[in-house]
């Protein structure tokens, strides 16, 4: 029995709704944002929802492994702890979550992501912290971006506007790196991991000059600014990240690692993996396919626990 | 007549991964590579999985230029999670170069082909010369012609012809569902139109509908579960035949836009 209007299509009407990453009007009932592409389905969830909302934005280059750390984040947050506990918070966060593990359980990595804004999934879940008294929850939204949207974006900014709100207001960045080509590839991914490192310093609106000179200074910054993990992936190809992650991105991304340095109050290093061994197959067309083995999860939740500590 | 020329798809040059324009003529220069970018589909954005599928693309950059376009499928994708990369290879053409071609996106296009541009490429430089088109189209097909085609076209496409050239008419972005050859409906369509409304239309015979490519024209050969409502989400209306067989095997079409 319907007792209240809120239990009518959420109890909002078209006038009242508002994009949860740019903040313009919707008037539309589905769709997208005609702004920056955001579902309108997210809007009208987290419209919805009384905890607070927190965004993070995972980002990285091109294969990077965005999408499996996302997919298989919110799989171990809802087998989490009472520590960290995560539950998705809107049906079309699952899908993330079932394109990933679905494809894993079938020995494959899940396909490229598509550049288009619109084709992107969006994580968003209740994440519960603490126990009992100290317990706390949030309403976590994570956008799973292409990694050549983001290339582009840096490159020209305004042609991915949901990239440019969505790092402008989260209160944590995950920087993904994909360690097998740090270590193996030359100074490309460091180079390309420091444009990210700012770009969201830009976005974040810290004065990098300003920041530099606090740290010469020694003096605490007035904004502590965001919590920023950088994570380097595929650490079951690379076990040195495993070890010490921090002296890994010190010898192999040293261009990043001093910008962190220099540049933000709260940041640390990750190393991320999800499986324990893979191989590759080729066909007789020549296409290359990674085969994971088997699936090992490491270092998938702790980035994120670190952040949501750090932004307590 | 010299056009300029450019490659979008999927590469890892050091500095970026992924889908990027590749490679570019003289004349591409920020503001064209952002437009080009723009418009340009990435991975799994074809409408067919078949190889050799393909579709060509038109639309309008900046105010002075327009983009001929032919997506298809190149190699394997260097990524390595086993799909093919889809490559766009643009002609880009001053708005009084396409005047030479009456307006005319599809005699730019064969024009283009019979030369052989707007091909698969073994080698994608950086820096790309001019494409050397002829001043005039090396085919071009007067309006009686156009209408010829017609002939061959059944009666539900001939009736989402007639409803599609309305709506394009009105300024109004549609999808054109179950043409079996959209070149032709192009052609008629082109030759109905004004040169100021070529102008501005945009148009795409194989590509997925994105809110990100906003294309007036789109070619969609099937019919899905929720096509439609997906479509209109995008401000997209969709035309497409309403096939109803009777028991005794008799086809009856209605060309029809949703309410």
């Amino acid at each position: 029995m319907i007792t209240t209007l809120r239990h009518l299509d959420y109890g909002l009407t078209n006038s009242e709704l508002d994009c949860v990453c740019c903040g313009t009007a919707l008037p539309d009932r589905d769709g997208f944002c005609r702004d920056c592409q955001t579902p309108i389905g997210l809007s009208r969830a987290v419209a919805t929802r009384e905890s607070s909302q927190s965004f993070v934005s995972v980002l990285g280059a091109s294969g990077a492994g965005k999408t499996v750390f996302l997919g298989l984040l919110l799989d171990l947050l809802s087998n989490g702890s009472e520590r960290l506990k995560g539950l998705a918070a809107s049906a079309f966060s699952v899908a993330l979550q079932e394109q990933v593990i679905t494809a894993l359980e079938q020995r494959t990595f899940p396909e490229k992501t598509q550049s288009e804004a619109d084709t992107w999934d969006w994580l968003h879940c209740q994440v519960t912290t603490g126990l009992k008294k100290k317990m706390r929850q949030v309403d976590l939204i994570a956008p799973d971006f292409a990694g050549e949207a983001i290339g582009l974006e840096i490159e020209q900014t305004g042609l991915y506007p949901a990239i440019r709100h969505v790092v402008s207001k989260s209160a944590g960045l995950l920087i993904l790196c994909d360690s097998l080509k740090v270590r193996d590839a030359g100074s490309a991914e460091d180079l390309f991991a420091l444009k990210l490192a700012s770009y969201i310093a830009q976005s974040q609106g810290i004065d990098v000059a300003a920041a530099h000179k606090a740290k010469e200074l020694n003096v605490k910054p007035k904004h502590k600014g965001p919590a920023i993990a950088i994570v380097f992936t595929k650490c079951d190809g690379c076990p040195e990240t495993r070890e010490d992650p921090e002296a890994f991105a010190t010898n192999n991304t040293p261009r990043l690692a001093e910008f962190c340095r220099q540049t933000f109050h709260n940041y640390a290093f990750f190393s991320a993996g999800v499986v324990g061994s893979a191989g590759v197959l080729a066909d007789r067309a020549g296409r290359h396919m990674q085969i994971p083995f088997h699936i090992e999860p490491h270092g998938i939740i702790e980035p994120l626990e670190w952040v949501m500590q750090v932004c307590q | 007549m010299q056009v300029e020329q450019a490659i979008f798809t999927s590469i890892d040059n050091g500095s970026m991964k992924g889908y990027q324009l590749t490679s570019r003529s003289s004349r591409i220069d920020k503001h064209i590579a952002q437009e080009l970018c723009r418009w340009a589909p990435s991975h799994a954005s074809l409408l067919a999985a078949e190889s050799d599928y393909s579709s060509l693309n038109y639309f309008p950059v900046l105010s002075n230029w327009v983009a001929i376009a032919r997506t298809f499928y190149g190699g394997p994708e260097y990524s390595g999670r086993g799909s093919m990369q889809i490559v766009t290879h643009f002609l880009v053409l001053r708005l009084e170069q396409f005047a030479d071609y009456d307006y005319d996106p599809l005699a730019v296009a064969r024009t283009a082909q019979a030369l052989g541009y707007l091909r698969l490429t073994s080698e994608m430089p950086e820096q790309l010369p001019k494409a050397r088109l002829t001043d005039k189209p090396l085919l071009y097909l007067p309006a009686p012609m156009r209408c010829e085609s017609a002939e061959d076209e059944s009666i539900d496409e001939q009736e989402i012809y007639a409803e599609v050239l309305a709506l394009v008419k009105e300024g109004q972005r549609v999808a054109a569902v179950g043409i079996a050859s959209p070149m032709n409906v192009c052609e008629r369509l082109i030759g109905q139109l004004p040169a100021a409304s070529r102008l501005q239309m945009s148009i795409a015979t194989g590509l997925k509908p994105s809110t990100h490519r906003k294309f007036q024209l789109h070619f969609i050969p099937h019919r899905e579960f929720g096509m439609e409502k997906r479509l209109m989400a995008q401000g997209i209306t969709c035309v497409s035949s309403n096939r109803s067989v009777a028991d005794d095997g008799e086809v009856t079409c209605l060309a029809q836009r949703p309410v």
